[in-house]
């Protein structure tokens, strides 16, 4: 029973937390550009130095 | 509205032929499209020999290059103020358009439509955030539009257009700030009810194990928990359906949001008591878990939806915000006057009717022709809204503005007929009213006999009523499947841009098809070339790119691709004049040529181009080619057991021939606007429900009379503004496809809402005769849920993917 109470009162500060965390997230713009982020791995960004070379193809 | 850098770079590309066939863009690799530019730099080495031509794909890959590999560039493009202020954009005024962001500064859409592909999308947000980190720069590329998160007093707009400018990004202003990003309120409202429903749940379940030794407190203590998690579920999560239950109830028209408000606060309050009471009736946990399914399902059809009314806004978004003055100097729309002189460089669209100033000028009248040519016009000429300018500067007096423009006019009269179309979202929101009303009675009557009859019961029965009987099957049916047909759709670059576009197309019967630029399409392959005299057709195709360079004719690039196919020699012409409504004619070796209709060479008129000269002439015949997937799209349709029928403008020759070719049976020829619409409406008349699919302007007429509108992704923007379905990569196998997902669709939506309704019935009344117990009433509603939306799914697997010969959808849906 101990341990309930003391899980318990944890698990509700992890869930403010969760909560904070992504009312956080949410409000710097990490969700506003979902499409933009999984081409961002592709790009260089030693593009300045060298020329850019032929982009993939098959992206 | 600042094409003018735009401008500096086709001219750079003008003096060029077209690129051969099959060639890519050296940056990114796509095909080359309208957009297509030699490199400067490669363009002076083939002067000198072997040395084979390079070229970019668009603006942003050419900017991409000076960007970053300056030296590849033997003269280094120079985009910086040509002459333009861009002050114009800090005005007061210009505030209306933007929106307060929810964290500090200003959030502003621009209309960027050099965008191309995902470089274009770097470039943009590498440069701005140069400018300053601070900047939240999102690029949408198959929107081709930007979103702009930024600080007026520290980055006023004029310097962030300028640099936008500077690298080749001519931006417009979107009227309207629209937003079509996920909301930030559903997000955290889901995110809330779906932490709490599980959380709720990880305290619930030693209730339901309640027959097992858990000590009475400890179960009362854990129903306390999972009332006190359910706390914000409800008030935060569940407000939108407070909010809208209120609303309907202002309307006078309760629906599924009255409902499911009800139910919660039923659900809620009884729980409450029961908590109270010490009762093991709790179902906290189902209140939480029915918020969230909910919420998602409407975020899903919202963020679906959101996309499609952004994409047709921006499509709608003809007009720029602000006109520039013949003085120079920017001024916004509203405040211009009649007789004001505007200026408009090659590449924007006249904003006003007007009388034109400049000596001669260029003007492709698409907007009202749809597929006729440009045509040059002389000083003191009629120039009208919506014209686009395709070379030339455009100088012109304004007679009319704003509503009493022609272009209005006809956007007004295709509007009314589209005001005639049946909506029939009505009849689903009056069954959501009915079945509400219905429960809610039921439910009163319920607890009424309950109360009677046992009244420690009437609490439990009437909440098993209403839960069991919850909406959660008839609300997730339409919009879940819905969702689930517009991505589907999506991915074969179909936009739907009308909401009840789907019930609509799923009753189609006959499909009727404008020809030119919808069945067909003209390019180099399909030019026939018979000469006369000691003329050589190698020649000819040379001579002919030679005086077309820099025409924007739709025949002109045909025919330079030819040329290029076919590896003429390189004329140079001078003294080139521009004949209107005629050719053109210039000097080529000496000697003058003529290029253009065969009135121009004193020939009778023929369906040809006729090239002239010095005792030698040449007749070029353009065969139109089958549009992508045209053939497939015909018989696919003829197994759907659709019929099919051409109308066109054309004559009758061309177009019997394409009928026989690709099977169709019936056909209308030299058919106008007016009468592609009045057999579109024969046909509603007769009980059949037409598609009609088109292009040109002229079509936006006849297109409103269709049951429903199909337009192709490069047509222009009037003809899309009334249109149902924009089909984005011009690849008719889609329409089928279209079809068959509509229908499918609709079955699906049928027999969900057939399966709510059969178990509404049957367990609606169990519940009220006391058979069934809360927490049966809620497994019961759970499973009929998901049952829903596992049926719902099927879609996902029944639709064809976009396969491989769908290249040009690759970047729209590649990002999507």
């Amino acid at each position: 029973m101990n341990a309930i109470l003391l899980l318990i009162p944890i698990s509700l500060l992890l869930i403010v937390l969760a909560i904070w965390a992504f009312f956080w997230a949410v409000d710097h713009a990490q969700f506003d550009a979902l499409e933009r982020a999984s081409l961002v791995p592709l790009e260089r960004d030693d593009a300045e130095s060298t020329p850019p070379p032929a982009h993939t193809r098959d992206d | 509205m600042t094409a003018a850098s735009a401008h500096v770079v086709r001219e750079l590309s003008t003096a060029t032929s077209l690129p051969a066939l099959g060639t890519c863009c050296v940056h990114c690799g796509e095909a080359l499209g309208a957009q297509a530019q030699l490199l400067p730099a490669l363009q002076d080495q083939t002067n000198g020999s072997e040395a084979t031509p390079a070229w970019v794909c668009c603006v942003g890959c050419l900017a991409a290059m000076n960007f970053a590999a300056p030296e590849l560039l033997s003269t280094p493009l120079n985009h910086s103020d040509d002459g333009h202020n861009f002050a114009g954009w800090d005005r007061a005024e210009l505030m209306a358009h933007m929106q307060p962001a929810e964290s500090g500064g200003y959030v502003v859409n621009l209309a960027v439509d050099a965008v191309h592909c995902p470089n274009c999308a770097w470039l943009i947000e590498l440069s701005l955030q140069r400018i300053s980190p601070d900047l939240r720069v999102s690029v949408d590329v198959p929107l081709r539009m930007l979103r702009l998160q930024f600080d007026p007093a520290q980055q006023p707009l004029s310097k962030l257009v300028a640099a936008l400018n500077q690298i080749g990004y001519p931006a417009r202003l979107i009227h309207g700030a629209s937003d079509h990003k996920l909301s930030n309120k559903s997000l955290k409202q889901l995110f809330v009810a779906g932490l709490c429903a599980l959380q709720a749940m990880m305290f619930a379940e030693p209730l339901y194990w309640s027959n097992s030794d858990l000590p009475l407190q400890t179960a009362q203590f854990f129903a306390w928990l999972s009332a006190l998690i359910t706390l914000p579920a409800i008030s935060y999560s569940g407000s939108r359906f407070f909010t809208g239950a209120r609303n309907e109830l202002r309307l006078g028209r309760p629906a599924i949001d009255s409902l499911i408000a009800l139910s919660l606060l039923l659900a809620f309050i009884g729980s409450g008591i029961g908590l109270l009471r010490g009762s093991q009736a709790v179902y906290f946990d189902a209140i939480a878990m029915f918020i969230f399914v909910l919420l998602l399902g409407r975020l899903l059809e919202a963020n679906v939806m959101a996309k499609a009314r952004a994409f047709s806004m921006r499509l709608q978004d003809v007009m720029p915000a602000m006109a520039r003055l013949a003085s120079g100097g920017l001024r916004e729309l509203h405040k211009l006057k009649f007789g004001d002189c505007l200026q408009a460089v090659p590449g924007e669209v006249l904003i006003a009717d007007g009388v034109l100033q400049s000596a001669s000028c260029v003007l492709s009248n698409a907007m009202f022709d749809g597929e006729a040519a440009p045509t040059l016009l002389l000083q003191g000429a009629p120039v009208f809204a919506g014209a686009s300018v395709a070379s030339g500067i455009c100088v012109y007096q304004i007679t009319a503005l704003g509503e009493n423009t022609q272009l209005a006019q006809i956007a007004r009269a295709s509007q009314q007929t589209a005001a005639a179309q049946n909506p029939s979202a009505a009849e689903t929101a009056l069954m959501a009213t009915r079945f509400t009303l219905a429960v809610m009675a039921l439910a009163i009557c319920t607890s009424i006999v309950w109360w009677l009859i046992a009244p420690e019961r009437a609490l439990a029965v009437t909440l098993s009523v209403l839960t069991v009987a919850c909406p959660c099957a008839l609300g997730l049916a339409l919009p879940l499947t819905r969702a689930l047909a517009h991505a589907c759709l999506q991915r074969l670059g179909v936009i739907l841009l009308q909401p009840d576009a789907l019930d609509r197309i799923a009753q189609v019967d006959c499909v009727m098809f404008d020809k030119t630029g919808t069945l067909t399409m003209i390019d180099a392959k399909s030019v026939r070339v018979a000469t006369t005299g000691s003329l050589s057709t190698s020649d000819a195709l040379g001579i002919a790119r030679a005086l077309e360079v820099g025409s924007t004719h739709p025949l002109a690039r045909p025919l330079s691709q030819a040329a290029d196919a076919a590896q003429s020699a390189q004329f140079m012409a001078s003294a080139v004049e521009h004949l209107p409504g005629l050719g053109v004619r210039g000097v080529i070796n000496g000697a003058l040529w003529r290029l253009g209709k065969p009135a121009l060479s004193g020939l009778a008129d023929a369906d040809c181009v006729v090239l002239s000269g010095p005792q030698a002439s040449a007749t070029f015949d353009f065969q139109e080619r089958l549009q992508q997937g045209a053939i497939e799209a015909v018989s696919a349709l003829k197994r759907l057991g659709i019929a099919t029928q051409i109308v066109s403008g054309d004559s009758q020759a061309r177009v019997q021939a394409l009928a026989t070719r690709l099977g169709i049976s019936r056909q209308d020829y030299r058919c106008t606007p007016t009468e592609k619409s009045a057999l579109a409406k024969a046909h509603r008349a007769a009980g059949r429900f037409p598609m009609m699919l088109g292009d040109g302007v002229n079509d936006a007429i006849a297109l409103a009379g269709a049951h429903v509108a199909v337009s192709l992704g490069a047509a222009n923007p009037l003809a899309r503004m009334h249109a149902d379905v924009l089909l984005l990569n011009d690849d008719l196998k889609a329409v089928p496809a279209l079809i068959r997902t509509a229908r499918q669709s609709v079955i699906i939506a049928r027999q969900n809402l057939l399966w709510a309704r059969a178990y509404n019935v049957v367990a609606i009344p169990l519940a009220a005769l006391g058979c069934i117990g809360p927490v049966w009433a809620a497994v019961g509603m759970a499973a009929s849920s998901l049952l829903v939306s596992l049926n719902a799914a099927r879609l996902l697997h029944k639709t064809p993917k976009a396969g491989a010969p769908l290249a040009s959808v690759k970047a729209s849906t590649a990002l999507s």
